[in-house]
């Protein structure tokens, strides 16, 4: 992810045009909308194109702020905000977007339920691959392991794009790590930070629904702009992420990530990646292939339940998040299939990457950021209080309660990969301006660069940031 | 091996099962020529004309990928010992060969890398060549071999899956998978149509005719494609039908069944059935294997489909005949191997909606080549230029080749026993342009490229192989001839202005159809819609619909078109057709007309935005 690291290459006669606007707008009632961004990719590039609305640097002066978690954890609790500013993240998020935490959330919401005695909606929360956080479990990883074997994956907590992931399916292929994380069994963590890295070992999903014998992970995009009452927003478009490689589980590949991880940030490193081509497909070609291939009702089945998952997660912490009226959040879920046709949980972020990797991604990207805005709507064009079903790309699927869509006899259960029309006229957006050039030198008010050639090239590398995980 | 039960004649392509079906079961597709077989005059020139000009090319090719200075490539030759070590390594590591084969700069591909730069994107047979020869004026059908082939070639590379890729990098990519029309000589224009189909020797089916052959499309019969969408109730009745239907096994059934659409997840099971690949309903079948053939239902829960996969076994005896010829396309590579990586690369490998079976086509596409059990089973005759000891061989083997070759030691025993004549490529079809593109979408039915590489075989044979096939066949059994012939009349019996306007401009309407046609519209709409016109081809066994479909294309684009003021625009707005929907345009365009304005639906369904062309 780009940060804002405003390198000082602003002119001095920029700074004061800036100032003098600034005080300018400040002075106007009901003036432009000024919002701010600690991002400099497709965000940026969607903010900026927005007629009447002004950029500012101001710490506190703003109407909308893209932050990053950093200032969010830092920053937010310091300040006052007024009624109208919006914020892009939840003071708590990481109750679900910390990996050891949701795990934590999810089986906590399991065994609510089953108190509850609502066995039936408990039972569904078995979308989560059997997890151990370790050191804290390791005992009970270690019974688990030994009583029903199989291959396993770590994966450290507190990092992205698939650093330090690793298989084993022999304890003994964890002394190393054992060793590296001076720690003994048992031995709980106190103060966070000086205690050994905390890792989750986690039952690696073996038999993956593979599309040309690759391995994926889906991203999709739900927005939350309330936890009480809880409304979610599922973005129709999203993507499927593959592996350079043939999946297999033969003893030898355990070990070659390529194989097994389909972050972007690994598979760059692969042998014959092409940044140009890239290995995303978008769902609707998912979609389509697997109603193509397993009919359409295992298509909406499959998609309804991942619509269910993302709900059901967010449910599960609902009770641990403070909400927040001027926050919303947008969350890249990361979700894969196994050979039955059923969608796992790997991870949720609340900082997706926003940044293009090629023209698709831009269109995407774009094209529900703008949406998003509209959502949020800082400009209070739609009554207040109303709520949609359907805004662009989103569909709401959760507001305090199921959302029933009856508006059409063929209504799908989720609409999680449909026809997205926004797709394609963003595509015509794109194709009437170019794409900009992602991030870094955009310092003009207005970027206008010429053709789209080398943001394809340049924006592949950059797009390593989309900091999902994946066993 | 199948030589225990190796068939009698071609009307049992691929059916061994129904040697004790009753005869006929599946009719002859075969290439009967009109009239004992007499071609007419031009027709038999533009052939020649097209073969020469692919013999010339096959030469060249053969002398730009060897080496400077050294003698041409021979057809084959034997891997070079790096190569071999590195298959033999990755072959003892328990990859299948299919899994090698088909990587792009895997170890099979080590000895093609010697094709130079300028050869990238080049094809042996494209729609280009096609409307050269059949345009060629009888006589002097020497323009298309004096052509330069590679700048031929080039200018129809572009964006190779038209409407995939929109836009893209290409610089030509503005006129989009058409851009080689406006490289044809102006002078086509002016033609009322492609000269050499003029002459064909039968006379085109009027509207009525066609109405009368395609009745089962009409709005008023329910048809997956089209009412699947609204009417949940339907599909559930399809799905049990298609079920039904597989589970019988009755050719016939299953083809009827599937002129009203397959839903999909049956696909599999109903096409193979109708084209008699599979074994009909008996007490044996008892087997509740899964073996790919079924395209996995059985892992989408949806129980019950089992009882109609017959043969496990047959599925792995598919699966060890294609990676036997896999296995023989790394231990001896082919100068063709080279077209057709040039084909997949750019074809499917660069398509967003296929990209992820460039190993598979690739591995289906090298083993086809290799596969002697097709030749006899070609509905289009292979050219005799492609006999071992033919022209083929002569020009190409100017100095000794070093090796002998092999080909028929592979698939001796289909060639011993259909009598056959041994040909180079063995499969007795040359590569062209879009071969890839007929092959792709079949991996969106199956898992295991074995299986779809068995119905693409089917396919190819029974019909795909006369997409490039010049006889004068008449419908309903038409090749590429015919199928113009029909696109031809067809647009002029419904949008004379139309034909004129694009005349007008320079332009053949027939040129403009002909891409479409040759890869049945692959690549040109997504993938589902062409699995759906797919359908149809199987249902009516005839490629008809094809004609049928690119009339539709134009008549819906009409306003567009004749709003289109040169030639280039009018080229930019068929460049992208991938929001039409095949099912409804065909149903219009045959019969909205016909019987008041009742079906409004099938042409307000028909496209989801406009195309920007003028």
């Amino acid at each position: 992810m780009v940060q804002d690291v405003r390198t000082g290459a602003t002119s001095a006669d920029d700074l004061t045009a800036q100032m003098m606007y600034n005080v300018l707008i400040k002075g106007l009632d009901g003036g432009p909308i000024r919002w701010r961004s600690s991002l400099k990719n497709t965000i940026y590039d969607v903010l900026q194109s927005k007629a009447d609305w002004a950029e500012t640097e101001s710490e506190t002066d703003w109407d909308f702020f893209w932050a990053d978690k950093g200032w969010i954890h830092h920053e937010l609790d310091k300040m006052h905000l007024a009624d109208w500013q919006r914020i892009n993240h939840f003071p708590n998020h990481y109750e679900l977007t910390r990996k050891d935490l949701l795990i934590k959330n999810l089986k906590r919401a399991k065994k609510q339920l089953e108190r509850e005695d609502r066995a039936a909606e408990a039972a569904q929360y078995n979308f989560f691959p059997l997890t151990f956080v370790v050191p804290s479990e390791y005992r009970m990883f270690v019974e688990e392991f030994k009583r029903s074997g199989g291959v396993w994956i770590m994966k450290p907590i507190g990092k992205a794009q698939g650093q330090g992931i690793f298989l084993f399916n022999k304890l003994s292929q964890i002394s190393d790590w054992r060793r590296d994380h001076t720690w003994k069994p048992g031995q709980e963590t106190q103060e966070g930070d000086d205690g050994p890295e905390t890792y989750l070992a986690q039952r690696y999903l073996e038999s993956p629904y593979l599309v040309g014998g690759k391995k994926f992970d889906l991203r999709i995009y739900a927005l939350v702009t309330s936890y009480s009452p809880l409304r979610i927003f599922l973005y129709r478009s999203g993507f499927a992420r593959f592996t350079n490689a043939r999946y297999s589980t033969r003893k030898e590949d355990i070990t070659n990530t390529f194989v097994h991880l389909t972050n972007v940030a690994i598979q760059k490193h692969a042998p014959n990646f092409d940044a140009q081509k890239g290995l995303k497909w978008s769902i609707r070609s998912l979609r389509t292939y697997i109603a193509t291939k397993h009919g359409a009702e295992a298509a909406s089945e499959l998609f309804h339940a991942i619509q269910n998952i993302i709900i059901r997660a967010l449910l599960a912490v609902q009770p641990a998040m403070i909400n927040d009226k001027h926050c919303f959040e947008l969350y890249g879920y990361d979700v894969m299939i196994d050979s039955n046709l059923k969608p796992w949980l790997i991870e949720v972020n609340a900082s997706p990457s926003l940044t293009a990797s090629d023209k698709t991604d831009w269109v995407l990207k774009t094209a529900m950021l703008e949406d998003l805005l509209d959502i949020v709507d800082l400009e209070g064009k739609r009554e207040a209080g109303k709520v949609e079903l359907r805004m662009g790309g989103f569909d709401l699927i959760w507001d305090g309660g199921p959302v029933m869509r009856f508006d059409k006899p063929t209504s799908l259960p989720s609409m999680l990969g449909c026809y997205n029309e926004r797709d394609r006229n963003q595509l015509r957006v794109y194709k009437k301006t170019g794409p900009p050039e992602s991030g870094k030198e955009m310092r003009s008010a207005r970027p206008r660069p010429e053709g789209g050639g080398a943001g394809g090239a340049a924006g592949a590398g950059a797009g390593a940031g989309a900091g999902g995980k994946l066993p | 091996m199948p030589s225990s039960y190796a068939p009698s004649s071609a009307r049992l392509a691929f059916s061994p099962y129904l040697a004790g079906a009753p005869p006929g079961a599946i009719g002859s597709y075969a290439d009967p020529e009109p009239q004992g077989g007499l071609l007419p005059d031009a027709l038999a020139a533009s052939r020649a004309a097209l073969q020469r000009a692919v013999m010339w090319r096959l030469r060249e090719l053969a002398a730009l990928s060897s080496p400077s200075g050294e003698p041409p490539l021979p057809l084959t030759w034997q891997p070079s010992r790096r190569a071999a070590a590195a298959v033999e390594q990755m072959l003892a590591a328990g990859a299948r060969p299919s899994e090698v084969l088909g990587s792009r700069s895997g170890p099979g591909a080590v000895d093609l890398s010697r094709v130079p730069p300028a050869l990238s994107g080049l094809c042996l047979l494209g729609p280009p060549d096609l409307a050269l020869a059949l345009a060629a004026p009888g006589g002097q059908p020497q323009a298309l071999v004096g052509k330069d082939w590679t700048a031929l070639s080039h200018s129809c590379r572009g964006p190779t899956a038209p409407g995939l890729a929109p836009g893209a990098s290409s610089p030509s990519g503005s006129l989009g998978p058409l851009g080689w029309v406006e490289a044809l000589p102006r002078s086509l224009g002016v033609l009322p149509g492609l000269p050499a189909l003029s002459c064909l020797p039968w006379q085109p089916p009027s509207l009525a005719a066609l109405r009368a052959f395609f009745r089962d499309l009409h709005p008023r019969q329910r048809h997956v494609g089209v009412d699947d969408a609204v009417l949940p109730w339907f599909r559930d009745v399809k799905a049990a039908a298609a079920r039904a239907v597989a589970a019988e096994g009755g050719v016939r059934a299953a083809a009827a069944f599937a002129v009203f659409g397959v839903p999909p997840g049956w696909r599999a099971a109903v096409w193979e059935t109708a084209l008699g690949l599979r074994r009909p309903k008996s007490g044996a079948a008892g087997t509740a294997g899964e073996g790919g053939g079924g395209g996995g239902r059985s892992r989408a829960g949806d129980g019950g489909a089992d009882a109609v996969d017959g043969g496990r076994s047959l599925d792995l005896e598919d699966a060890a005949q294609f990676e036997a010829l896999c296995a023989q396309a790394l231990a001896q590579p082919m100068l063709l191997d080279v077209v057709v990586g040039e084909d997949v690369g750019p074809g499917v490998g660069d398509s967003q909606a296929f990209f992820l079976f460039e190993e598979p086509v690739r591995a289906m596409l090298l083993a086809f080549l290799r596969d002697g059990q097709v030749a006899p089973r070609l509905a289009a005759p292979p050219p005799a230029q492609l006999q071992m000891g033919g022209p083929a061989e002569a020009m190409l083997a100017p100095s000794p080749a070093p090796q002998p070759l092999v080909m028929g030691s592979a698939d001796g025993d289909a060639a011993a026993a259909g009598g056959a004549v041994p040909y180079y490529p063995p499969c007795g079809a040359l590569p062209h342009k879009g071969l890839a593109l007929l092959a792709a979408p079949l991996c969106y039915m199956y898992d295991k490229p074995a299986a779809s590489y068995k119905i693409f075989r089917a396919m190819y044979c029974r019909y795909w192989s006369k997409l490039v096939s010049l006889s004068a066949a008449a419908p309903p059994r038409p090749a590429l001839p015919g199928l113009l012939r029909v696109f031809e009349a067809l647009l002029q019996e419904l949008d004379p202005p139309l034909n004129a306007h694009l005349s007008r401009l320079g332009l053949l309407p027939a040129c403009l159809a002909l891409p479409w046609i040759c890869t049945a519209f692959a690549g040109a709409l997504p993938v589902q819609e062409v699995l759906l016109l797919w359908d149809r081809v199987v249902g009516l066994d005839s490629l008809m619909p094809l004609p049928l479909l690119a009339v539709a294309v134009m008549c819906f684009r009409r306003p567009v078109l004749l709003a289109c003021g040169s030639a280039a625009e009018v080229l930019a707005a068929l460049a992208d057709i991938s929001q039409l929907r095949t099912v409804p345009l065909m149903q219009a365009v045959l019969f909205s007309g016909a019987e008041g304005e009742g079906e409004g639906e099938g042409i307000g369904g028909g496209e989801e935005g406009g195309s920007g062309g003028g």
